[in-house]
């Protein structure tokens, strides 16, 4: 049994070699492999399944957010020309009650002055009426008698007081 | 890299022992070692004699050959050995190759276990193998059937693997360090070659790879030979060099502690020896790697020889 024997060919240990191989490799790939394997293949499916809807979902947002940024310019632009007529509104509103609150004020006063005058008008006339008819009545009962001067006075004072 | 020095000594701490109860008998001297190797060897006796490098051959052989016993914590198991016409089966090759592929068996089976969608440990471990197995090397020599292939390159890597790292267990042996052994691999590398090469291409699309084109009508009969020697020489290599590759280093581990003849010299012989365990460990791998690569490119050649 020198070292050469290492060298020695054994046909029984090749026969055992190739049909133990063949029958365990058989046996490990049914399994052992096998599930691996399938178990392998599923998750890189689902991978890859996953980053292709991740890939469409990140166009479907892109496109949706492109849509979004065009509707919120629109609707500052939208904001902006209401808020600009509203203001420009506003701003003839307050000139609209300006004017009309003015002429309405000039007009209240020229009535009001108008009324006043009316008014003084009326009393002064009213006064030189009563004026008149008092002195008229006051004339006519100092022709009606014949007084002194002190008398008359009296009677002027009478009558005055009496008339008021 | 000091903590890596450290782990490195740790670890090579107590293969002395382990290994010093691998070869009881250098450490009790020649006389042991002659019955010893009597028991095991009708012709121990060699022209010289006596010497201490006849009883290292005797260890070597001892260590390297295949026999009809195994050793396991100093007991010697007789194995059940038969003899048909030929053949010898169940021999300690035999079995440490069945032993391999069990452990490659129950290792896969607990690694396909595991049912979450998310593999760690073992099971991840496998996955990282297969998807390198199928990437790198079925996949660009298979092309198209490497679904079909992958479990064969799988058990072949793995089996091979296992193998070649048993041998540096104590007590433990390579089968792929038999020549028989690789040899049958080979042959399945070689069977694989021929059927996939017929299967893909028919037998006259097959026997066509060994009559290349282009070369002149009377340098053909050169050719074929030439081809055909080149096409059998390939699983013969595979065969050669997994084997050669395993053989030798036991063998210059089994040397290196026959160097200690005096206690002194177990220091550097250790230490020597340890390292080379260390590289035997990468050599299992890369040969294992090899292995399976030669033979996806073996059968990527017969089945598109186009390329």
């Amino acid at each position: 049994m020198g070292l050469q024997n290492v060298l020695s060919i054994e046909p029984g240990s090749v026969l055992w070699t190739i049909i133990t191989f063949l029958v365990v490799a058989f046996l490990i790939g049914r399994f052992g492999w096998k599930p691996i394997l399938s178990g392998l293949k599923a998750r890189e499916q689902s991978i890859r399944r996953d980053l292709e809807t991740a890939k469409a979902e990140r166009e479907k947002s892109a496109v949706l957010l492109a849509e979004y940024q065009g509707t919120v310019a629109g609707a500052k632009k939208d904001a902006a020309e209401i808020v600009q007529k509203a203001q420009e509104s506003a701003a003839r509103i307050v000139e609209e009650a300006r004017v009309a609150g003015k002429g309405e004020s000039q007009k209240l006063i020229e009535r009001a002055r108008g009324e006043i005058e009316r008014e003084s008008e009326s009393a002064r006339t009213e006064l030189r009426k009563y004026v008149a008819d008092l002195t008229a009545r006051a004339t006519s009962r100092l022709i009606g008698k014949t007084v002194s001067l002190q008398e008359h006075e009296k009677l002027i004072m009478d009558a005055l007081k009496e008339e008021r | 890299m000091p903590k890596l020095y450290l782990k490195i000594l740790l670890i090579s701490l107590p293969l002395p022992l382990v290994l010093g109860m691998a070869v009881p008998a250098l450490a009790s001297g020649p006389d042991s070692l002659q019955t010893a190797a009597a028991s095991h060897a009708e012709s121990a006796a060699q022209p010289h004699g006596g010497g201490i490098g006849e009883t290292l051959v005797e260890i070597l052989s001892h260590h390297l050959v295949d026999a009809e016993t195994i050793e396991f914590f100093g007991f010697t198991i007789h194995l059940p050995t038969v003899h048909v016409g030929p053949l010898r089966l169940i021999t300690k090759h035999q079995v440490w190759w069945v032993i391999a592929m069990l452990l490659v068996f129950l290792t896969v089976r607990l690694a396909s276990r595991q049912k979450s969608d998310v593999p760690s440990g073992l099971r991840n471990a496998f996955e990282v193998l297969i998807v390198f197995i199928r990437d790198e090397v079925v996949g660009p020599n298979l092309h198209g059937r490497t679904e079909a292939f992958l479990p064969y390159f799988l058990s072949l890597f793995t089996c091979i693997l296992f193998s070649n790292l048993l041998g540096l267990l104590p007590w433990g042996s390579s089968a792929t360090g038999n020549v028989n052994v690789t040899a049958g691999l080979a042959l399945c590398t070689l069977g694989l070659m021929i059927g996939m090469g017929i299967r893909q291409n028919g037998l006259m699309g097959f026997l066509r790879i060994f009559t290349p084109p282009g070369v002149p009508l009377w340098l053909m009969p050169l050719m074929v030979v030439v081809e055909i020697v080149s096409f059998m020489i390939r699983p013969f290599a595979l065969t050669i060099r997994l084997f050669a590759n395993m053989l030798a280093g036991h063998a210059v581990i089994a040397v290196l502690l026959g160097l200690i003849i005096t206690p002194v010299f177990a220091i550097p012989s250790v230490a020597v020896a340890t390292a080379v365990t260390f590289l035997e460990i990468l050599v299992a791998l890369i040969q294992s790697y090899i292995f399976i690569m030669l033979t996806a490119v073996f059968v990527g050649l017969t089945m598109h020889p186009a390329h």
